[in-house]
């Protein structure tokens, strides 16, 4: 059994908190990401489940073998946690032909020579990297040391295989080559896999669950559509997006969402953990990504009023960017439109729609989602 | 699963087992229990011995019970007393020191002058004969120092000092040197200058080869002619790296003592090293280390002073960018007098030094430079007595003590390097990383002469699980081992750090211990670099002077002691003959050793002292 469970798990440098009471469940058999920003703790916490980083607190267990518990300070080292790892630079052994890299493993855990030869044949041919065996990492193009690497860590068998950020060394179309194989090798291999990336798009085609992370915590942990379309805060809400977030200020009550300069009418309101909201306003922040907004040529209720200031085109869609009239501050706020439509010229007058529907709301103290039902 | 993790109950306090947890935990980690046996041992074969002189210079010594006025092991400041104020300070301590300063100052002005010069055409302009001056001005700094002194004696050698034999001035034109050419202040502060110009020279051309190109064109751009460049955008830009080079050369020639030992002894001239052996050769170990530790405090200043420097040198961080664009500065008409010059210079530099021993070991007759005096006596013959140094028993077993020393020696550092390299790049950032790096650098500061009094007085006797290792090969085994650690550890870490972290990890990953991780990755990575680590701590223990020359006895004689004591006896020929053996040992093993690694293994701070 392969699954992975941290409990309460603390990684400090210094006087720096990587990892900040980090608690997770992997299941047998997930395709499970890391996600985020550079410096969230994500590969840190990758280093601690493969032993090569020492918790300061928490635990970890790997099947159903506790292998670190920083209270009496058991830790099972690297060697023999069994776990297979590609690492973001490949770390291909440079003085060892691709062969010797592929069965290091293999030898060291004194696998017989025929099956190791077994395995090696079976691998390459998964892989498709055959005539290359005699060669050094070096004679290898990144997408090759790139199959290379993985293959050395398929062939050892380990139920769980963690990955950080294997392809971020790739040029684009190679990416999402690569993409479609890991998913494939997912499907046929069975392995738990744990993948760390900063790169929401391969967290969210690759995924079956996914953690963001940021700032040592983890944020929200689901699966990609609900990370996507449910964020639990704003920085998920932010994080998980093509472009910059909008946000307006608002207050909600028992009617409707009010901003300086738009409405939305809801139909009723419950915290992120399903708790119903009693009566009352509060401060809430509503947050929309580009696509998440309508742009009109005509006024509509509850609808902000806008000057067109820029258009960017994008083939299909182009983002636009417009200044919300008649409200005190000046900001911007920029949507996705097709362009099928007419041309949006500097200056021209138009309105944006935000519907409960489609964006989301958060509390302005406690920064968490706030579900609203639209009236619409 | 044994325990469910979700239902577990708060973590219960175990003290016991945690503490045993902890402490298999250390021991299971390699990178840890290596740092701290180093930690152990170092502080052991280093702090000891200098704690144990600091209290010997203020405790009675036996044999100075009446003139100190106590009993052996009584707390006193006799020593220091006699050393700076006593009827005799003048002569033991501020005649040496004054000399010292006048010798080093001079040296280290001479050596920074010709070696920035010579950076300068070298990096900057379109000098010819580029590659073969490159690679003749470092000979003069891989032979010791003390055989380039004992050409100066051919050269410039009068017959009213010393050993009495006219130099090649004298016994060909006539012309005899005066004294203070021929010993003294200025010959030695000549012969260590060409001996160490190639360090300031490889440190300046590095600086000057990484200063972005980009900046001293926009300078051009802005209108500036090449010599207002020069002055107010280049030079500025190497300054800190200037003064490092002179802060470092300064500190490696401070405890030199083959040198001033040939140049300055004949002639009374002493420095603190010349003075330190004295007085350890008649036994006053209190006074000798007094000495010995004026200069270990004069190199540390020294080596703090850089360390400063360094550290407001990153200020200039636009100087570590990629050496690019390189413009040439076309020397014009002047192009090919001066590369004349350079070529001549650096060929007398290097070459007439040893054309001129091997002349000397040709001659029957010490000082005549005429053909019909030339003999193979001294290298296969027999003369009075003694064999010619080839077939001679003494020098055969000397040449034994040398390789074997040199060999021990080597594969020590080497192992010590590959250890403090994977604990300093396993614990980078950590205390334990910076105590480690910081300890193994700790012996630069101790001259080689100072060391060699320091070991032979601890390890005259019993020490904890050492026995007396005075009088066998040990001694001088674990002095130069300790002597060589900064070099050592040096590059094992920067080999170590090279290789990538990842690597190892991965190795981890896949379950090899730490014993195989060393044999199949970390090792085979690294190699080539620990051997050029080995072979050049073979050449420096092999060509070195300082170090040993108050260490051996008859039995454990070596090379180079053997030369001094052919030279204190006037038996010239014979030690020429050694030291051509030495020279021709140390540069081909040198050129090995650079040849291996592809690079130039000199760069960094520097060899060692001879």
């Amino acid at each position: 059994m392969s699954r992975v469970v941290l409990e309460g798990v603390t990684k400090r440098f210094g006087d720096e908190v990587a990892v900040d009471r980090l608690s997770l469940e992997i299941e047998d058999g997930d395709f499970f990401s890391l996600l985020g920003p550079s410096g969230c703790g994500k590969t840190t916490t990758m280093r601690l489940i493969a032993g090569l980083e020492r918790p300061d607190e928490g635990r970890i267990w790997i099947g159903d073998q506790l292998v670190c518990d920083a209270a009496d300070g058991t830790f099972v080292p690297a060697p023999n946690r069994r776990l297979g790892m590609v690492f973001q630079n490949y770390a291909l052994w440079p003085h060892m032909t691709v062969e010797d890299n592929i069965r290091f493993g293999l030898h060291v855990r004194k696998v017989p020579e025929s099956e190791q030869r077994q395995r090696l044949t079976d691998v390459i041919k998964q892989l498709q990297i055959e005539g290359l065996e005699k060669r050094y990492p070096n004679e290898l193009s990144g997408g090759q040391q790139q199959r290379i690497a993985l293959a050395r860590e398929l062939v050892t068998q380990a139920g769980v295989l963690m990955m950080d950020e294997p392809l971020s060394n790739l040029d684009a179309k190679l990416r999402i080559d690569m993409r479609l194989e890991l998913k494939r090798l997912h499907a046929d291999t069975g392995r738990t896999i744990i993948y760390v990336t900063h790169d929401q798009l391969e967290a969210l085609t690759l995924s079956r669950r996914m953690a963001v992370m940021s700032k040592g915590l983890v944020q929200q942990v689901g699966s990609p559509d609900e990370v996507f379309m449910r964020p639990a805060n704003v920085f998920v809400a932010s994080f998980m997006g093509q472009s910059t977030i909008n946000t307006f200020p608002a207050t909600l009550d028992a009617g409707a969402v009010r901003g300086e300069g738009f409405e939305m009418p809801i139909v009723a309101a419950a915290s992120g953990d399903g708790r119903r909201e009693g009566a009352g306003s509060r401060q809430v922040v509503v947050a929309a990504r580009p696509e998440e907004l309508t742009l009109h040529r005509t006024a509509s209720v509850g609808a902000l009023h806008c000057e067109v200031v820029s258009e960017l085109p994008m083939g299909y869609t182009s983002l636009v960017q417009v200044r919300p009239l008649d409200i005190g501050e000046e900001r911007f706020v920029t949507l996705e439109h097709p362009r099928s439509d007419a041309v949006f010229e500097p200056g021209t007058e138009v309105w944006v729609g935000i519907e409960a529907a489609r964006v989301h709301v958060f509390d302005a103290a406690t920064n968490q989602r706030v579900v609203v039902a639209n009236a619409g | 699963m044994t325990t469910e993790p979700a239902s577990a109950a708060l973590p219960r306090k175990r003290p016991v087992r945690r503490a045993w947890n902890r402490f298999k935990q250390f021991f299971a980690t390699p990178h840890q229990w290596m740092g701290a046996l180093f930690l152990l041992v170092f502080g052991y074969l280093i702090l000891v011995p200098v704690s144990q002189i600091v209290f010997s210079t203020l405790r009675i010594q036996e044999g100075d019970t009446r003139r100190a006025g106590g009993e052996i092991g009584e707390w006193t400041l006799y020593y220091w007393q006699r050393t700076l104020v006593g009827d005799l300070a003048q002569r033991i301590f501020y005649e040496p020191l004054v000399n010292t300063l006048i010798v080093s100052a001079g040296y280290t002005l001479l050596a920074m002058t010709i070696g920035v010069v010579l950076a300068w055409l070298l990096v900057k302009t379109n000098l010819p004969f580029k590659r073969f001056i490159g690679i003749a001005a470092l000979i003069p700094y891989i032979v010791p120092s003390w055989t380039i002194a004992l050409a100066w004696l051919t050269m410039f050698g009068n017959d009213r000092i010393g050993v009495g034999a006219p130099g090649v001035l004298q016994a060909t034109l006539g012309i005899t040197p005066p004294d203070w050419l021929a010993y003294g202040a200025v010959p030695i502060i000549v012969v260590l200058a060409i001996n160490y110009f190639a360090f300031t020279f490889l440190l300046t051309a590095s600086a000057l080869a990484t200063i972005d190109g980009r900046l001293e064109e926009s300078a051009a751009m802005h209108g500036a002619s090449g010599r207002l460049i020069l002055r107010r955008i280049t030079l500025p830009l190497i300054l800190p790296a200037l003064g490092s080079a002179f802060i470092l050369t300064f500190a490696q020639g401070i405890g030199t003592f083959g040198a001033p030992a040939f140049l300055g002894i004949p002639a009374r001239f002493y420095v603190l090293s010349t003075q330190l052996y004295q007085s350890a050769g008649l036994g006053r170990f209190a006074d000798a280390f007094a000495l010995t530790l004026v200069l270990i405090v004069m190199a540390a200043l020294a080596i703090y002073m850089n360390s400063l420097l360094l550290g407001r040198r990153k200020q200039f961080t636009t100087m570590t960018g990629k050496g690019s664009t390189h413009r040439s500065i076309d020397l014009g008409r002047w192009r090919w007098p001066v590369g004349a010059a350079v070529l001549a210079f650096v060929g007398v530099a290097a070459f007439v030094p040893i054309g001129l021993l091997v002349w000397q070991s040709l001659q029957m007759n010490l000082g005549n430079f005429t053909v019909q005096n030339l003999t193979f006596a001294y290298w296969v013959g027999r003369v009075d007595g003694v064999d010619g140094i080839l077939v001679d028993s003494r020098v055969q077993r000397a040449a034994w003590n040398s390789l074997r020393i040199g060999l021990a020696v080597a594969t020590l550092t080497a192992l010590i390097g590959v250890m403090t390299g994977y604990v300093v790049s396993k614990a980078r950032g950590t205390w334990l990383a910076r105590v480690v790096e910081q300890m193994s650098f700790l012996p630069y500061v101790i001259p080689g002469i100072a060391f060699g009094a320091i070991y032979l007085t601890m390890f005259a006797r019993p020490v904890g699980p050492l026995p007396a290792l005075y009088g066998t090969i040990w001694i001088i085994i674990l002095a130069a081992v300790v002597n060589r650690l900064p070099f050592a550890s040096r590059t094992g870490i920067s080999a170590m750090m090279q290789v990538g972290r990842s690597l190892e990890e991965a190795g981890e990953v896949h379950g090899a211990n730490l014993f195989t991780r060393l044999r199949r990755i970390l090792l085979p990575l690294t190699r080539r670099g620990f051997l050029a680590g080995f072979i050049l701590s073979f050449v420096s223990t092999v060509k070195d002077l300082s170090l040993v020359v108050l260490l051996v006895t008859p039995q454990t004689m070596v090379l180079t002691v053997l030369t001094f004591g052919y030279v204190e006896l006037g038996r010239r020929q014979f030690a020429d003959a050694i030291g051509v053996v030495i020279v021709v040992i140390v540069l081909g093993c040198t050129w090995l050793a650079q040849w291996l690694t592809k690079t130039n293994p000199l760069s960094g701070f520097g060899g060692s002292q001879t």
